[in-house]
């Protein structure tokens, strides 16, 4: 019976199952005949226009689609607009506006148009009386750009402290650098050995511009900046080069900690390499995120030099005006009074316009009272009525000829005239633009002394606006004094620009770009150019012409701004200058004469002595040494001391244990077993991690532990047994 | 007391004696062996002062080495029983 309903149940599932095999009972299915349905006409009529109005439906949609189109784009410029206005609410460039900031902030960064033409000209040797001594503790620093060739051969080192070669410029994916030929002429060229010559010191500069390739090099593995770190200790070694000078620009806020941890660990590296190792560093002109935190740097840089130019390019755009304006609140109110000192002859000095203050003939006594005797026959010959003069007295002779026409246009008076030469002082002056009427007294005039002779005979004027400077030189310089604090003033350096910056003035007004100090002097040479002097922010203004008229101004520094510029960073305790490049006046030697005349050969009263001494700024050491950096210098001294003592203290522990009563002490004591081989067993994990033998930590500590765990139990049973054996 | 005496003088001898060789075994932690040769003034004396700091390491360990070694043998030592009266 049991078996007949076994076999009922295993036929009736082998059909259920070749039923659902078959098909979900499809093979009945297909038997059954297909119902036909039959429409009435006027229900063909209706399904029709149901399509027919589903069409217009779609065709409706299409429509709506459209409209949508047209939201879109409306939605669009509304969210442009949003953008416009959220830019200027926040003081944010717009895209056009951010590609113009790009332009004119790392335009400075590339081979100037026409430099190589520049530079193949003659240049000049700049021959010094005083040069820069070591007890001065003052930086007198000057990039020279790769391209510059061999333009250090006119160079006066004895005038500069730090040369900075530029540049290594990063290759933020793997820490090597990019431009072959730039290190390959650092290290061949003769550049260091002659810096070396004068005691001046070659640094590299290693630059990472753009937030892009700063994203990239602090996103990247640890081993892209060990290997940078590498790289510049093999090429700065090869080359016989003194430090680095590290200028790093826009480095995104978020990557603060990861840029202070590479300083450190750079300048760390590089000072164990060599402790001689000069570390700068250049500073943006505004850094408002603080990306760079002075405190915790100035433990790993010794120089900081502040990037005082590009003062065009704002946050939101870039303006025209000068690029490195220093501000001066009284310049709009007082007049000018400018004076010039021109070593020339007699006949071009009496065509100057500018009044003659003194004139110091250069020639010995005769030849004067030749001079005077032959000056005053033809005074005399030119019979001018009522004249009354000191005949011997050269002032007065010559102020005679300059007054009357036909005497100064006489072919011979001009030949005596021309043959003389002279030292004379020159003045001029200028009434202020906003004159104001003062009740008691007058301010007094501003004294411009100008220093380029040649130029400044065609000087077109002083101009003193009073517009808003948003920001200029010695705002700066009181930022990042604030930053660092007074007391270590002394490390931060002024850069100063030897170029100027080129705008574009017919058809409205657009930035063109940089153009060389020398270029510059070269169209003022050639007449292509007239010059004006900017009293408000000690900038000179070149006006470019045509045969139409004016279609570029230059603003530029020379050397009677850059020296109010120097005098002012020394006044406020800074620790010297630095120079935006050294080739860009390549031909001319009025900068070198101003860094001559304001560092190297600049005097202070000296209260202890009563006397005037040489200028020195009171530097202790350049390097503050923390006890952090001092505990990582020392790391590996310190570490081996302390293992050296460790290893004593386990011997002096073994000793103890030849002692009986001290093992029964030490080893009765479950507590103390486990214990010992909690220490044995890190001791073993420790071990074998430094040998390289465990290569997953987790595995490792897992077999740490249950080793251990083993260990104590064989222990502790051994000794167990061992004292039930004991009487 | 006089052989207390005698007893520190011969372990004071004993560790600046030991302390010579054991200062060329800190020298070896870093590196600088018989086979490093050729050395620039700069590192010699940077040799010379690891040595230095070797040999006060070696010195002053001998004597925590003893001062251990008796510490905790003077712990182990079972307190005396008080006599009884």
């Amino acid at each position: 019976m049991h078996n007949i309903k076994h076999y009922i149940n295993l036929i009736s599932t082998c059909f259920i199952f070749l039923f659902l095999l078959t098909g979900n009972g499809s093979v009945w299915s297909q038997a059954k005949p297909k119902k036909v349905i039959e429409l009435s006409p006027n229900e063909v009529q209706r399904i029709n226009d149901s399509i027919q109005l589903a069409t217009k439906e779609r065709l409706e949609m299409i429509k709506e689609k459209e409209v949508r189109v047209e939201d879109k784009v409306v939605m669009e410029l509304n969210r442009n607009r949003f953008n416009t206005l959220s830019r200027k609410w926040w003081n944010m460039p717009t895209e056009t506006d951010q590609k113009k900031i790009d332009k004119g902030r790392y335009s400075r960064y590339q081979r100037p148009e026409g430099i190589d033409e520049l530079l193949s000209s003659p240049g000049r040797i700049h021959r010094h009386r005083k040069e820069i001594r070591n007890e001065q503790n003052i930086v007198v620093f000057g990039w020279h750009p790769y391209w510059a060739g061999e333009a250090f051969r006119n160079y006066n080192f004895n005038l500069l402290t730090h040369v900075a070669y530029y540049a290594y410029e990063l290759n933020p994916f793997t820490g090597g650098y990019q431009n072959f030929e730039a290190i390959h002429d650092f290290k061949t060229s003769e550049l260091i050995p002659m810096a070396h010559n004068d005691s001046c010191k070659v640094l590299l500069s290693l630059s990472c511009h753009r937030a892009e390739s700063s994203e990239i090099f602090f996103t990247g593995t640890a081993k892209v900046q060990l290997n940078l770190i590498d790289s510049l200790i093999a090429v700065l070694e090869s080359a016989g080069g003194d430090g680095v000078e590290i200028n790093f620009e826009e480095v995104p806020y978020e990557f603060k900690p990861d840029f202070q941890d590479f300083i450190r660990e750079l300048s760390f590296r590089l000072r164990e390499h060599n402790p001689n190792y000069t570390i700068a560093m250049t500073l943006p002109l505004d850094d408002t995120d603080k990306v760079y935190d002075l405190g915790f740097l100035q433990n790993w840089v010794d120089i900081f030099i502040i990037a005082g130019f590009n003062f065009h390019l704002r946050p939101s755009g870039v303006t025209k005006g000068s690029v490195a304006p220093l501000f001066n609140d009284e310049a709009a109110i007082r007049g000018s009074y400018l004076s010039y000192t021109q070593v020339s002859n007699l006949d071009s000095i009496l065509r100057s316009p500018g009044t003659i203050r003194s004139v110091e003939l250069l020639h010995n006594e005769t030849y004067m009272n030749k001079l005077l005797d032959t000056l005053n026959a033809y005074i005399k010959a030119s019979r001018i009525e009522n004249l009354d003069y000191n005949r011997y007295d050269m002032g007065d002779v010559l102020r005679i000829i300059q007054l009357y026409e036909p005497l100064l246009n006489n072919p011979k008076v001009r030949q005596s005239l021309r043959r003389t030469a002279c030292k004379v002082e020159l003045a001029k002056y200028y009434q202020p633009e906003e004159r104001v009427n003062f009740f008691l007294f007058a301010p007094e005039w501003d004294t411009v002394p100008i220093y380029e002779f040649d130029v400044f005979n065609g000087l077109g004027g002083i101009i003193s606006k009073t517009d808003t400077v948003v920001d200029d030189i010695v705002k700066a310089i009181e930022r990042y004094t604030r930053a660092i604090g007074a007391t270590h003033a002394n490390s931060l350096v002024l850069g100063l620009p030897y170029y100027g910056a080129v705008w574009q003035t017919r058809g409205g007004s657009e930035f063109m770009g940089y153009m060389p100090y020398a270029q510059i002097r070269n169209l003022i040479r050639n007449g292509e150019a007239t010059v004006r002097y900017d009293k408000r922010r000690h900038t000179m203004i070149a006006t470019v012409s045509d045969s139409i008229g004016a279609y570029q101004e230059i603003f530029f520094d020379n050397s009677t701004s850059l020296s109010l510029k120097i005098d002012m960073a020394l006044d406020r305790k800074l620790g010297g200058v630095a120079v935006w490049a050294l080739s860009y006046d390549h031909g001319y030697n009025e900068l070198w004469s101003t860094l001559e005349e304001q560092v190297a050969a600049r005097t202070e009263w000296n209260p202890s002595t009563e006397q005037m001494g040489l200028f020195k700024i009171d530097k202790s050491n350049k390097i503050h040494y923390t006890i952090a950096y001092q505990m990582k210098r020392n790391s590996n001294l310190i570490f081996a001391t302390l293992v050296f003592i460790t290893i004593f203290m386990t011997i002096g522990f073994i000793f103890s244990l030849l002692d009986w009563r001290v093992r029964d002490v030490m080893f009765y004591s479950g507590a103390f077993r486990i214990f010992y081989l909690t220490i044995f067993t890190v001791l073993v994990l420790v071990l074998g991690t430094w040998l390289g033998l465990f290569q997953n930590r987790i595995a490792a500590f897992l077999i740490g532990l249950t080793l251990g765990g083993i260990l104590i139990w064989v222990a502790t049973v051994l000794v167990t047994r061992r004292h039930e054996k004991l009487p | 007391m006089g052989k207390v005496i005698a007893r520190e003088f011969i372990w004071l001898i004993v560790a600046l004696i030991a302390s010579l060789p054991l200062g060329i075994v800190f020298l070896w932690f870093f590196g600088y062996t018989r086979e490093v040769v050729n050395l620039s003034e700069g590192e010699n004396n940077y040799v010379f002062w690891i040595y230095l700091i070797g040999y006060f390491a070696s010195f002053l360990g001998i004597y925590i080495m003893r001062f251990i070694a008796i510490s905790i043998k003077t712990l182990s030592k079972p307190e005396e029983a008080p006599a009884e009266e």
